[in-house]
């Protein structure tokens, strides 16, 4: 991708809404591991959230609330670690709905949670090309 | 050390495991509550790293099962960020200590040299053999007072034989403890880093010797070997 195409997916992905705590994170696993490890971590990440989110659709499917519950819980930690405060609140709202056996209202939950995954995405396979500004 | 991490989060798994790692620690890996209780009830680990939620149990059983069998390895339990219920849980199920995530390597890091440090009577912060200390808080070894210059399996390997020191150690038990090798690679890796550290204890003039027994192994002595 050009430096300008890049620009524009930054502003573009970056006009919706900030990723300063996924910046800071990025920043502190540079520190510890340098790009090759924010590179592994983010394609681990960017791998385990779709099939995170397939298990809870399966639990949803099935009425099991533990499995959406677990499913949420996870993917809530991996998020909080990579800064993605949206995704991690998306997380955190399904995981107290299935708790308390709300499953009908999770579904519109996990839809946000997949488009903001899908933008998350597109910042972090930009951030781990190059140091983010600062 | 021998480090175990229980996560079925692999991304956590192996952002823990490397950050041990880096500190010169073997480091297993187990990504679900069978595993990781298979593990700890097979081998001797130096502390655990425990995740609370696991799909097919929780590190508190794990935790609980562990100290009903008396067994006093250091645990460190991840717990989610807003879970003051699973850090309560977690102590009172024999947690030495807890972290939430999302945390920082470093803190990790410290945190699991702290567990080790006061980790229950045989864990030591210093061992000694004549006039060679290693310091396990600070990850050092020094020969009269002096620095010595080890890579981390030179570090590793000097911890174990000094742990059993005159005692004989064996090449498996080298490949499995410092190495993490359940097999034998064929290769003479354990001699190689054995000659290395023989000719650094060496060169600091150090009394303990690291003499190879024949066909069985190696022993970290002060005797003087006996010249038949």
């Amino acid at each position: 991708m050009s430096e300008q195409a890049n620009e524009r997916v930054d502003r573009r992905v970056e006009a919706r809404g900030g990723f300063e705590a996924a910046r800071e994170a990025a920043r502190r696993l540079r520190r510890f591991g340098g790009e090759r490890l924010v590179k592994d971590m983010s394609a681990i990440f960017v791998e385990d959230v779709p099939v995170r989110l397939a298990v809870a659709r399966e639990g949803l499917g099935s009425g099991d609330h533990r499995a959406v519950e677990y499913a949420a819980h996870s993917m809530k930690s991996s998020c909080g670690q990579f800064g993605a405060a949206e995704m991690q609140r998306l997380c955190a709202a399904a995981e107290r709905l299935a708790q308390r056996g709300e499953l009908d209202n999770v579904p519109p939950v996990l839809d946000a949670l997949e488009e903001e995954f899908s933008r998350f995405r597109v910042w972090l396979e930009r951030a781990g090309d190059e140091p983010p500004r600062s | 050390m021998k480090l175990l991490v229980v996560d079925d989060d692999r991304m956590f798994a192996e952002l823990v495991r490397r950050g041990l790692k880096e500190e010169g620690h073997t480091v297993d890996v187990a990504n679900n509550a069978a595993k990781g209780r298979e593990a700890v009830m097979v081998h001797d680990y130096d502390a655990i790293v425990l995740d609370v939620m696991l799909p097919d149990g929780t590190g508190l059983e794990i935790a609980r099962d562990l100290r009903r069998a008396g067994r006093a390895t250091p645990i460190l339990m991840l717990t989610g960020n807003d879970a003051t219920d699973d850090v309560v849980r977690g102590l009172d199920s024999g947690a030495d200590d807890y972290l939430t995530k999302p945390f920082e390597m470093s803190e990790l890091k410290a945190r699991v040299r702290a567990l080790v440090r006061r980790g229950g009577a045989r864990r030591t912060e210093t061992i000694t053999c004549g006039g060679v200390v290693l310091d396990r808080l600070a990850h050092r070894a020094t020969a009269h007072g002096r620095p010595m210059d080890l890579t981390p399996k030179e570090y590793s390997l000097l911890e174990y034989l000094l742990l059993h020191q005159e005692k004989v150690v064996t090449r498996t038990e080298l490949l499995e403890k410092v190495w993490d090798l359940h097999f034998d690679p064929g290769s003479n890796v354990v001699d190689v880093h054995v000659a290395r550290l023989r000719t650094k204890l060496r060169q600091h003039k150090a009394e303990p010797q690291l003499r190879t027994i024949r066909g069985v192994g190696f022993m970290l002595s002060l005797q003087a070997e006996k010249v038949s």
